[in-house]
C-alpha cells in the first residue's frame, strides 16, 4: 500500500501552482492508482427495501468480499503442507 | 412536514426577551429562535420543557468555564435527563432518559445549556434526516434541499444559528456528511475517544459522539469537554496560538479521489489543496490502493451488527419500525458469521495499511461528500458519465475513517454552482485527535470561510461576545 510520494505539478488534478511556494513536487509517475478499481454502484439499491432486492444486495455485497483473500492479504504461505 | 409528529414544545410559547440582540445567549432566547425555526427547518424532535429551561437558567457557570453559556442541541440518540430519547424512532417516543448521557454531563459541567433534542435518521441510519415518524429536516442554505444524516437537525440548527453547537453521533459519516451540506465544522473522534454511555447504539465498532459547531475553535472547545481524560492533558487552541516554532503541516491527498466526486466538489477539493500548499503546508501525494474495496465490508458491518443489535426490536415491534428500517435489519440478519469474520479481518488489514499510509502525513485530505446539497428526493447523482445511488456514494469517503477508527473532521470550503455549501474531509491518525484539530485549525484559517445561509435565526457574533 505504502507508495508515498511527492506530488506532481500538472497533474490534471492540481491547478497551476506559483513558482516558488514551499509544496515539494517532484517526480512521479502517472500510474492511475485507481485503474483497477471497481463500479461504485453494487447492482441493487443500497436503500431497497424489498426481499428480493434486499437478496441482491447481501448477495452482491458477499460476493464482492469474497474477491478479497485474507490468507493472502495477511501475508501465510501458500503451502500447507510442511 | 405532513403527518409527522411534531415536536413536544414543553413550555416555550410564551418566552420572552433575552437573547442575542442584548449581547449573550439564554436558553430561553434559544427557545425562542427554535420556536420561530421549526416550522422552516424541522430540526427539533423535542425540545426543553419548563422545569429544564428552569433548572439551565439557575446554574450557568463562572465566565472562566470553557462553554459558558453555550446553547447547544443534542441528537436525539443521546439522553438528556428529563427528555425522551427516541433515536427518531416510534417505539422509544416516550422513553424518557432518567439521567445525561456522559458527554451531555461534560457539557453541561463545562457551563453550555442544553436547548433540545434534535431530528435524525430513524435508529441513525440513513443519511438524509428525513424521518418517517418526526418529519424531514431542511437545509437552511436552501430549504428545498436535503441536510444528510444522520445527525442533520443538530446540522441545520448550528448553520440556522438556532444553537452555538451540538451533540451528533457518527458512525459512517453522520456528523461529517450533514456539516459538509450545511456549511459548517463536524467533527468525529478517533473510535473510543468520547464515552458513549447514555447513547443508541447503532453499529458500536464504529460509533462515536462528535460535535458540530461553526468553527474548529468552537468544535475544540467541546472536544476538550467531552473527551476521555488521558493521565496527562494537553490544552485547546486558542485562536492566536503562536506555532512558528512547529514544522509546516503535512497534507495527504490522492487525486484519484477527484474520480468519485462531481465538477463542484472537486473544483473546491483542488482549491483547498492548492490553498493550502500556497500557504506553506506541505501536500503530499498518497494513493489508498484499498479505497476500491472498502466499501463493501464496510456496509457488511454497517448492516450486521445493527441487525444483531435490534434483532428482538424487529420480532416484537415490527409494526413500530418503517419499512426501510425494517428492509436493513432483514438485510443485516442475512449476513453468515463468515461474512461477520471476513468483513472483520479486512477492517483489521485495512486499518493497519491505512495508518502506515498516515504515518508519513499529518491528515489526509478527502472531499467530505462526493456531491453537493440535492433537492429531497434525489435518489441517484451523476458523476462523469455514470450515474450512482445517492446511499453508495454518502459514506464514500468519510467511511475511510469509520472502518479505521481514524478522528476525522469535515470542514467548509466552498460553494457549488448553484450556491450550496461543500466540505472537505480531514482525516487524522487514531488518537491524534489534537493533532487532527490544529491541522483542521489551520486550515480553516487558509481557507478563510466565512459564508452563512440565507436563513439564520441567531447572530453568531454577540454569542462570541457573551
Amino acid at each position: 500500500m505504502r507508495t508515498m510520494r511527492t506530488m506532481r505539478v500538472s497533474e490534471q488534478h492540481v491547478k497551476p501552482l506559483k513558482d516558488g511556494i514551499n509544496m515539494r513536487f517532484d517526480s512521479g509517475d502517472s500510474t492511475d492508482a485507481m485503474g483497477d478499481h471497481r463500479s461504485i454502484d453494487l447492482g441493487v439499491p443500497v436503500d431497497a427495501s424489498g426481499d428480493d432486492d434486499l437478496a441482491a444486495l447481501v448477495l452482491s455485497l458477499r460476493s464482492s468480499l469474497e474477491l478479497w483473500n485474507p490468507a493472502s492479504a495477511f501475508g501465510l504461505p501458500k503451502s500447507h503442507h510442511g | 412536514m405532513g403527518e409527522s409528529i411534531p415536536p413536544v414544545k414543553y413550555g416555550i410559547g410564551d418566552v420572552q426577551g433575552g437573547g442575542d440582540d442584548e449581547g449573550t445567549d439564554s436558553p430561553m432566547a434559544a427557545a425562542r429562535r427554535i420556536e420561530n425555526s421549526q416550522s422552516q427547518l424541522g430540526a427539533f424532535i423535542n425540545v426543553c420543557n419548563e422545569e429544564t429551561i428552569a433548572s439551565e437558567v439557575m446554574p450557568f457557570k463562572p465566565e472562566s468555564s470553557t462553554l459558558a453559556g453555550w446553547s447547544i442541541a443534542v441528537k436525539d440518540n443521546i439522553d438528556v435527563g428529563g427528555m425522551p430519547t427516541t433515536a427518531g424512532t416510534l417505539i422509544w417516543r416516550s422513553h424518557v432518559a432518567d439521567r445525561d448521557a456522559e458527554a451531555v454531563r461534560a457539557v453541561r459541567n463545562a457551563g453550555a445549556f442544553i436547548v433540545g433534542k434534535t431530528n435524525m435518521d430513524e435508529l441513525g441510519w440513513g443519511g438524509l434526516t428525513d424521518n418517517p415518524h418526526y418529519g424531514r429536516t431542511n437545509n437552511p442554505w436552501d430549504l428545498s434541499t436535503f441536510v444528510g444524516g444522520s445527525s442533520g437537525g443538530s446540522a441545520a440548527a448550528v448553520a440556522s444559528r438556532v444553537c452555538r453547537a451540538a451533540l451528533g453521533t457518527d458512525t459512517g459519516g453522520s456528523v461529517r456528511l450533514p456539516a459538509s451540506f450545511t456549511g459548517i465544522v463536524g467533527y468525529r473522534p478517533s473510535w473510543g475517544g468520547v464515552s458513549a454511555e447514555g447513547v443508541r447504539a447503532l453499529a458500536p465498532s464504529m460509533d462515536v459522539v462528535g460535535a458540530l459547531a461553526t468553527s474548529v475553535q468552537d468544535v475544540d472547545l467541546i472536544r476538550d469537554a467531552i473527551r476521555r481524560r488521558p493521565l496527562t492533558s494537553k490544552g485547546v487552541l486558542s485562536p492566536n496560538k503562536e506555532r512558528a516554532n512547529e514544522r509546516e503541516y503535512v497534507i495527504g491527498f490522492d487525486p484519484s479521489f477527484l474520480d468519485f466526486a462531481t465538477n463542484d466538489v472537486a473544483r473546491v477539493t483542488e482549491q483547498a489543496i492548492t490553498s493550502a500548499a500556497n500557504a506553506g503546508c506541505i501536500v503530499q501525494e498518497v494513493r489508498v490502493k484499498e479505497f476500491s474495496t472498502y466499501l463493501e465490508p464496510w456496509m457488511i458491518l454497517h448492516m450486521a451488527e445493527p441487525a444483531e443489535l435490534y434483532s428482538a426490536m424487529l420480532q416484537e415491534s415490527p409494526h413500530l419500525l418503517s419499512a426501510d428500517v425494517k428492509g436493513r435489519l432483514r438485510a443485516g440478519q442475512a449476513f453468515t458469521s463468515g461474512d461477520l469474520r471476513r468483513a472483520m479481518l479486512y477492517r483489521s488489514w485495512f486499518s493497519a495499511r491505512f495508518f502506515e499510509l498516515l504515518g508519513e502525513v499529518d491528515a489526509l485530505l478527502t472531499p467530505t461528500v462526493p456531491f453537493g446539497a440535492v433537492p429531497h428526493g434525489t435518489r441517484h447523482i451523476q458523476i462523469g458519465q455514470e450515474e450512482h445511488d445517492i446511499f453508495a456514494l454518502l459514506p464514500r469517503f468519510t467511511g475511510l475513517a469509520s472502518i479505521s477508527g481514524a478522528p476525522a473532521i469535515s470542514l467548509p470550503a466552498g460553494l457549488s454552482t448553484v450556491g450550496l455549501p461543500i466540505g472537505i474531509q480531514l482525516i487524522g491518525k487514531l488518537n491524534r485527535d489534537q493533532r487532527l484539530l490544529d491541522v483542521a485549525h489551520r486550515i480553516e484559517g487558509i481557507l478563510g470561510w466565512s459564508i452563512q445561509p440565507r436563513i439564520v435565526f441567531g447572530d453568531r457574533r454577540s454569542w462570541n461576545d457573551r
